[in-house]
C-alpha cells in the first residue's frame, strides 16, 4: 500500500514540476512579447544613447532564447535575478513582500473556517427554516459580490464614514481585518454551501439513525460522525479556493495598499519588470500546485476508502 | 458584544493614527524605487531629493525667479566665462557624521562626468554637456570649468542633480573600502545619505521612507521630527486614507476629486500651477506627417482654452510658447504667439497641404497622465471640426520611438529654471523627443548653441525667441498647457507647493512646512 502511493506521490511530483516548467516558460515568453522593458522603465526624457546603455546593462540587448538560458541557468543555482526597476536580488523583494501575503492568507483561512463551518451546519441543522434561507441567502450574497466591490463599500463604511478601520496599508495587524474579509468572502460563502449539503447528505444516512438509536448524544452523532464524513468535499473546497484566492489577494492587495506580493505582481506587470513579474508568476504557481498536492494528501487521511482504493 | 468590538477597534485605530505636531504622514502615489540625486531626474525621485540633500548654491523658492542664497558654497565668483570659483561652507555634517571635504564635492560631480553609470551618463549629457572639470583647489574651495562660455553656473549647480554625497561613505558601502566600484553606487540607492535637513532613516522601495529630523543640520532645522511617506497607489484609497485620518497629506488629487475633499470640513486642498507641460508631439518622419503644413493646421485646430476649461476648471494655465514663468528674463510672456486657436487658419492649411482624410492615429495612456485621455477624446472631437479624422490608440507602450507613431501625448517638465532645462531636453538638436521624431539641421544646432552658450542674456532671449518661431513653422511638439497640481491635506497642516521648485517636490524644510 505505501508503495503504490509513493509511486503516486512521485507521479504527482513529476506532474508539477512538468507544470511548473510550462509556466516558467509561459511567463517568460509572455511577459516578452508584451513590450520592450526599456520603454517603460527608464524615463521618457532619457537621451537614446543612455537609455541603449542601460538596456545593455539589463541585458535586454541579447536575443530572447540567450536571455531565457541566462533565465534558467539562475532558476537552477537559486539566484531570481535583478529587479529591472528596483536594481536589487528579486529575493530580497519578496521576502520583504511574502510575510503580509501569508499572513492576510492565514487570516482569510481562518476566517473562512470559523465562520464557515458552524454557518454551514446551522444552515443544515435549520434546513427550510427562516434561519437557515437567511444564512443561504447572506453566502449567496458574498459569493456573487465582485471582491473589489466589496471592498470599496467596506472601506466606504468602516474608514470613510464610520472611521473604525484603517483604509489601507499593512502596519498593524489592524490594517490586514478589512482586507482578509474581503479575501475570504467567496470562500466563506463556498464552504457554507458545501458544509450544508454535505451535511444534509450525510444526515440523511442509514448510520447516523443507528448512531441515534445507540442513544449518542446529539452534538456527538452531528461533530462526530456527521461532520467528520462530511468533511471530504469541504477540504476539496478549501484547496480550489486557495486557487482562488491567490487571483484575489492581486486586487485585494491593490486597492487596500497591502505590501504583499499581489501588488508587487500588478505593478512589476505595469512597469515590464520581467524578473519581478516571472518569480511572482512562478511563486503563484507553486503554491496552486502544492496546494492542490495538499488536498489530495488530505483526502487520504480523511477517508479510508482512498487509502483503500490506494491498496 | 460586537458593537464592544467595534469600538474597541476604533479606539485602536485612533491610537494609530495620531499624528502629533512634529511627525507627519503623506500618503503619496508613487515613491522611486532607489535614490541617488546624480542618477535620476524622474517624478518619482524629484519628491525625495530636495528635504534629503544640498547643492552648492539654493535659492528662495518661495517666488518663480531665481534669487541665489547659499548652500553647501557660501560664495561663489565666476572667473571667466568657463570658469567659477566656490568657497565651501565649513564644519557641514553629512547624517552618517561624516564632515562635507573639498573631495566630497569634486566626487559628486566626478561620478557623473566620468560616466561611471549610464544614469550618470545621462546626467551627464542632459545637465552637465559643457561641464569641463570640477576641480579642488584647496580645502574650502574648488573650482568648475567648463568648456564653452557657460551662461547657466548658477542654475545647474542648483539642481538636485548636483547635489553632494559623501564619498567615503560610498566607497566604504562594499567592496574594497577605500576604492569606489560599481557596488558602491547600487548600495547607495538603498542606503542613501547627504547633507539636507532629514535624515532618510528607512527606505521600502515601493511602500515607505520615513525622514528623521538631522540635529547637526548646518542650517535651519527641520520643523518635523519624523515624515512618513506611505504608497498608496489607488487613487480613493488615498482619499479615504486622507479622510480617516490616517495620513496628514496626499498627493496627485485629480481634479475631479477636489470637491470631494475640500467638501470635508476636516479637510482642505492647496494646489499650484506645475513647471511641465502636458504636450502633443507628431512624428515628422511619418509620411502621413511629414509635411510642416499639417503639423501646423492639427495645432491651430486644437482650442487649448477650451480644454483647460472643461477639463481643469481653468486652473491649468495655457501657454502661447514653450516657455515658463521661472525663466526670469527669459520667460516669454503670456502674449507669446508660438502656439495659437485658428481653425480657419487650420482648415486651409490642411487644404494646401493636400489631406487626403486618413484618419490620423493619437497615442495615448489609458491613465498615466492626468486627463490625457479626455484631452485626447476632445482633440479627435476638434480635429473632426477641421474635417480630420483621429483614431485613438490607447495603449500603456511607450510609443516615441515607433516608426508609425504619427502623434501622442507626452510631458515636457522644467528640470532646471532655462529653456535648456525644459524644452532643450527634450527638444535641443540632441534632445530626446528631436532623436525620436525631429531630426534637425545644422542651422538648428547652430541657433540652438548661439542660445545655449551666449553670455548676454538679451542675445539668449532673442536667440530663443527665433527657436519658438522655428518650432511655429516645424510645429514638433504642442504645448497644451501647465497642469494644476493639487494636494488634499488636514486643516491645521501648513503646506503648499512653492512656485521656485521643480514638479513635484516635497519641500518640508524650515519655513515650508508647519502644522497647528
Amino acid at each position: 500500500m505505501w508503495r503504490k502511493m509513493l509511486d503516486q506521490l512521485i507521479r504527482r511530483t513529476i506532474g508539477a514540476v512538468l507544470t511548473l516548467g510550462v509556466v516558467i516558460a509561459a511567463t517568460f515568453f509572455a511577459t516578452r512579447l508584451s513590450g520592450n522593458a526599456a520603454d517603460y522603465l527608464l524615463p521618457p526624457g532619457m537621451d537614446a544613447q543612455s537609455k541603449q546603455a542601460m538596456i545593455v546593462q539589463m541585458g535586454l540587448d541579447q536575443p530572447v532564447l540567450v536571455q531565457f538560458w541566462h533565465y534558467l541557468q539562475g532558476l537552477v543555482t537559486g539566484d531570481m535575478g535583478i529587479s529591472l526597476y528596483e536594481r536589487r536580488p528579486v529575493a530580497d523583494i519578496y521576502a520583504e513582500r511574502l510575510p503580509n501575503t501569508v499572513m492576510l492568507f492565514i487570516y482569510a483561512l481562518v476566517i473562512a473556517i470559523v465562520v464557515g463551518l458552524p454557518l454551514g451546519l446551522v444552515a443544515a441543522l435549520n434546513r427550510g427554516k427562516a434561519i437557515g434561507s437567511a444564512i443561504m441567502g447572506i453566502a449567496f450574497i458574498g459569493y456573487a459580490t465582485p471582491n473589489f466591490v466589496l471592498a470599496i463599500i467596506m472601506i466606504l463604511v468602516f474608514s470613510f464614514n464610520l472611521h473604525w478601520l484603517p483604509s489601507s496599508g499593512s502596519m498593524t495587524p489592524l490594517h490586514f481585518l478589512m482586507p482578509a474579509i474581503v479575501l475570504a468572502a467567496p470562500m466563506l460563502a463556498e464552504i457554507v454551501r458545501f458544509t450544508r449539503n454535505a451535511m444534509l447528505d450525510v444526515l440523511g444516512q442509514d448510520y447516523l439513525r443507528t448512531a441515534r438509536a445507540k442513544g449518542l448524544p446529539e452534538h456527538v452523532v452531528v461533530g462526530k460522525h456527521a461532520l467528520r464524513n462530511a468533511s471530504i468535499p469541504i477540504v476539496t473546497i478549501l484547496g480550489l479556493q486557495v486557487a482562488g484566492m491567490v487571483a484575489r489577494v492581486v486586487i485585494v492587495e491593490s486597492v487596500f495598499a497591502t505590501k504583499g506580493i499581489g501588488d508587487l505582481v500588478v505593478y512589476a506587470a505595469i512597469g515590464r519588470d520581467y524578473p519581478v513579474l516571472q518569480f511572482g508568476v512562478v511563486l503563484i504557481a507553486l503554491i496552486v500546485v502544492i496546494s492542490s498536492l495538499v488536498v489530495d494528501y488530505a483526502y487520504a487521511l480523511l477517508d479510508p476508502r482512498v487509502k483503500v482504493a490506494a491498496s | 458584544m460586537i458593537k464592544t468590538l467595534l469600538s474597541a477597534l476604533a479606539m485602536t485605530t485612533v491610537l494609530v493614527s495620531a499624528a502629533s505636531a512634529q511627525s507627519l504622514t503623506v500618503g503619496v502615489q508613487n515613491l522611486p524605487p532607489w535614490l541617488d540625486p546624480g542618477k535620476d531626474f524622474g517624478n518619482q525621485g524629484s519628491q525625495i531629493y530636495f528635504s534629503t540633500f544640498d547643492p552648492l548654491i539654493l535659492k528662495d523658492y518661495s517666488q518663480p525667479g531665481a534669487n541665489f542664497i547659499s548652500g553647501l558654497a557660501t560664495a561663489w565668483e565666476q572667473t571667466s566665462p568657463t570658469e567659477m570659483v566656490l568657497t565651501l561652507r565649513d564644519g557641514v555634517k553629512f547624517h552618517n557624521g561624516d564632515t562635507m571635504t573639498a573631495d566630497d564635492v569634486v566626487f559628486s560631480f566626478e561620478r557623473i562626468l566620468n560616466d561611471m553609470t549610464p544614469e550618470f551618463a545621462g546626467i551627464h549629457r542632459q545637465f552637465f554637456d559643457n561641464f569641463a572639470s570640477v576641480e579642488k583647489v584647496d580645502d574650502t574651495t574648488v573650482k568648475v570649468t567648463t568648456k564653452k562660455p557657460e551662461p547657466l553656473f548658477e542654475i545647474l549647480l542648483n539642481t538636485s542633480e548636483a547635489s553632494i554625497v559623501p564619498r567615503n561613505y560610498i566607497a566604504g558601502l562594499s567592496g574594497d573600502t577605500n576604492a569606489v566600484e560599481q557596488s558602491d553606487f547600487d548600495a547607495f540607492m538603498m542606503a542613501p545619505v547627504g547633507t539636507g535637513p532629514y535624515a532618510i532613516s528607512s527606505f521600502q522601495p515601493g511602500e515607505t521612507l520615513v525622514w528623521s529630523r538631522f540635529g547637526d543640520y548646518w542650517g535651519d532645522v527641520a520643523p518635523m521630527e519624523t515624515v512618513t511617506l506611505r504608497r498608496i497607489p489607488e487613487l480613493a484609497t488615498r482619499v479615504t486614507a486622507l479622510a480617516n485620518g490616517e495620513v496628514d497629506l496626499i498627493t496627485n488629487v485629480p481634479p475631479d476629486q477636489l470637491q470631494t475633499i475640500s467638501s470635508n470640513p476636516a479637510l482642505k486642498v492647496e494646489g499650484a500651477v506645475t513647471p511641465l507641460f502636458h504636450v502633443i508631439f507628431f512624428n515628422t518622419e511619418n509620411p502621413k506627417l511629414a509635411n510642416p503644413k499639417m503639423r501646423q493646421a492639427l495645432a491651430y485646430a486644437i482650442d487649448r482654452n477650451l480644454l483647460n476649461e472643461a477639463l481643469w476648471g481653468s486652473q491649468a494655465k495655457v501657454p502661447g510658447a514653450h516657455t515658463f514663468e521661472q525663466f526670469g528674463d527669459l520667460y516669454m510672456g503670456a502674449d507669446a504667439q508660438t502656439y495659437r486657436y485658428d481653425p480657419e487658419l487650420a482648415k486651409q492649411l490642411l487644404a494646401e497641404a493636400g489631406y487626403d482624410g486618413s484618419p490620423i492615429r493619437f497615442d495615448t495612456d489609458p491613465v498615466y497622465y492626468t486627463n490625457g485621455l479626455l484631452a485626447a477624446q476632445a482633440i479627435q472631437e476638434m480635429w473632426a471640426a477641421v474635417g480630420v479624422n483621429t483614431n485613438i490608440n490607447v495603449t500603456t507602450k511607450w510609443t516615441g520611438p515607433d516608426e508609425d507613431m504619427e502623434v501622442r501625448n507626452w510631458s515636457n517638465p522644467m528640470y532646471f529654471a532655462d529653456p535648456a532645462g525644459s524644452f532643450g531636453v527634450m527638444w535641443s538638436p540632441k534632445g530626446s523627443g528631436s532623436e525620436m521624431t525631429w531630426p534637425t539641421d545644422q542651422a538648428y544646432a547652430d541657433l540652438w548653441d548661439k542660445f545655449r552658450y551666449s553670455t548676454d542674456v538679451a542675445v539668449r532671449k532673442e536667440a530663443y525667441g527665433e527657436i519658438m518661431d522655428y518650432v511655429a513653422e516645424q510645429m514638433p511638439v504642442l504645448a497644451l498647457y501647465q497642469p494644476y497640481e493639487s494636494y488634499g491635506m488636514r486643516q491645521g497642516v501648513n503646506w503648499k507647493p512653492l512656485p521656485g521648485h521643480i514638479p513635484y517636490v516635497l519641500d518640508f524644510r524650515a519655513g515650508s512646512i508647519s502644522i497647528d
